[in-house]
């Protein structure tokens, strides 16, 4: 039970470290999409949606040659803090930034480019600078993407397994998300165990979804409409 | 459009500061996991219950702490070769640890074996003591053993069908998990007739009350097909007072003792 309750933390640390991340990451790629007319733009947005159709395992093979300890990245970070990427919660934390990118991006995307250009003119028109426009104008009206954007990130990598399986290792308190302890209850038959975490996060996906078309959905249809 | 650049800009530092915040975190996150007195014990997933058990004695009666990961052999041996933190690996063959001391990930100094395993064939509901050959009476489908690629109680399973000669069209048939544990409990729910067993899971599963097998149903190959059960110090443990503390224990007769009660035999020993 108590190794339940450490999953349960560890999924929500590991999930609130993504998203955080995620937010600063996110918000120049999503304003540069949904700005830019450059030819480029399409690649950039078909790789930043890879990870929704890609299988996990593919996204966790990769990311095992890339941060095991002999590669560039992994013997680097080996050499910065005297731990391996691979099966760590930091090699984690790249995971899943990586694997809920567009869960963040598309709805700052979509939200931004319903952000009128004219507005923008008539505060710069005004003498509002640059931050000032961003923090005063874009942002507020942008809140409906950024709350669609975290919740449907948290959501997304509270739910990673394929990933986590290949390059998480099942490490109690560091690798051991609720997916794999799940998983584990399974295999060790423990159906009482597992009844519980499954039907907690059942109810957890349900609440973050309906969070999102409570607070956001209609906004965020009309964007995409 | 200079308002995309400058925000670029004040996003960009922010990018930075985060990422040392990150870094910073993960450093605190790693250190607070890695104390001295701790160890990692990566075990072959038959072994798991045992070990549970016997990392309570040990913390019962030494300082120190561990944690117990439970995998497939095979998924173990690769993960340790891409860089996961374990200690000591407590293998079900002697393969894979000595590939990992050839390749300088463990040191050979305890490098030994610690149990050997005892797969048996259980065909609940059949008539009598099950024999290898009548297994082909039935669907493929509904047989079931570990995966031979990386688990050595499927391989053994494999090794045994072959010998058997049953047709390579039905062995390819025959429905392969993730490891050796998983086909107790696919048996005893009925998912499927009959399967490759560790006499060790049979053990743990009437203990929980979660398997019940009679001894008539089980046809045991201790003599045929001995799994031995191979242990070593990872490389990264060399200096771990509770991995070295674990591996000394091994020899110890309470821990033989609880590992023979768990349905292992001893090596160098008969029963």
């Amino acid at each position: 039970m108590s190794g339940d309750l450490q999953a349960v933390g560890l999924t929500a640390l590991l999930a609130a470290t993504t998203t955080l991340l995620l937010v600063p990451l996110a918000s120049p790629l999503a304003w540069w999409l949904a700005r830019s007319t450059s030819p480029s733009r399409s690649v950039i947005e078909a790789v930043v949606a890879m990870p929704l159709v890609l299988p996990p395992t593919v996204l966790g093979f990769y990311l095992l040659i890339m941060l095991n300890p002999e590669s560039a990245v992994g013997s680097l970070w080996v050499e910065l803090t005297g731990d391996s990427l691979t099966f760590s919660f930091s090699g984690l934390v790249i995971a899943s930034i990586i694997y809920s990118l567009p869960f963040m991006v598309q709805p700052l995307q979509a939200a931004f480019r319903a952000v009128p250009e004219s507005v923008l003119e008539a505060a710069a028109t005004l003498g509002a600078p640059p931050r000032d426009r961003w923090l005063n104008v874009v942002l507020p009206m942008a809140k409906r993407g950024y709350l669609t954007g975290c919740v449907l990130t948290f959501a997304h990598t509270v739910g990673e397994f394929g990933v986590v399986l290949m390059m998480g290792g099942n490490i109690p308190g560091e690798t051991r998300v609720l997916s794999i302890a799940i998983y584990e209850h399974v295999e060790t038959l423990n159906y009482d165990a597992a009844h519980m975490l499954a039907l907690g996060l059942l109810c957890f996906s349900f609440l973050s979804l309906w969070l999102v078309y409570r607070y956001a959905g209609h906004r965020f249809e009309v964007v995409r409409g | 459009m200079t308002a995309v650049g400058l925000l670029y800009a004040v996003r960009c530092s922010s990018v930075l500061a985060l990422l040392n915040l990150f870094v910073l975190v993960s450093l605190l996150w790693s250190g607070g996991s890695a104390l001295a007195d701790e160890a990692r014990i990566a075990v072959a997933a038959n072994f798991r219950d045992t070990a549970e058990a016997i990392a309570a004695r040990l913390e019962a009666e030494s300082p120190h702490r561990y944690q117990i990961i439970a995998s497939s052999t095979g998924k173990l041996a690769s993960q340790i070769l891409n860089g996961a933190p374990f200690d000591v690996f407590m293998a079900a063959d002697r393969r894979r640890p000595q590939q990992l001391v050839e390749r300088g990930l463990a040191s050979a100094e305890f490098q030994q074996t610690y149990a050997v395993g005892v797969l048996g064939l259980w065909w609940p509901g059949g008539s009598g003591t099950p024999a290898l050959d009548a297994l082909a009476t039935l669907d493929p489908r509904l047989v079931c053993m570990a995966n031979p690629a990386f688990a050595p109680y499927g391989e053994a399973a494999w090794a045994m069908l072959q010998n058997a000669g049953l047709e390579a069209s039905w062995l390819e048939g025959v429905v392969r998990v993730d490891n050796v544990n998983l086909v107790a409990g696919l048996i005893a729910q009925g998912h499927v007739r009959a399967g490759f067993v560790a006499r060790s899971s049979l053990i743990a599963g009437k203990r929980q009350g979660t398997v019940v097998a009679v001894d008539e149903e089980v046809l045991w190959f201790a003599e045929q097909a001995p799994i031995d059960q191979a242990m070593v110090l990872l490389a990264r443990a060399e200096r771990n007072v509770a991995a070295r503390h674990w591996l000394e224990q091994m020899q110890t007769e309470p821990i033989r003792e609880l590992i023979r009660a768990d349905g292992y035999r001893l090596p160098g020993t008969q029963n």
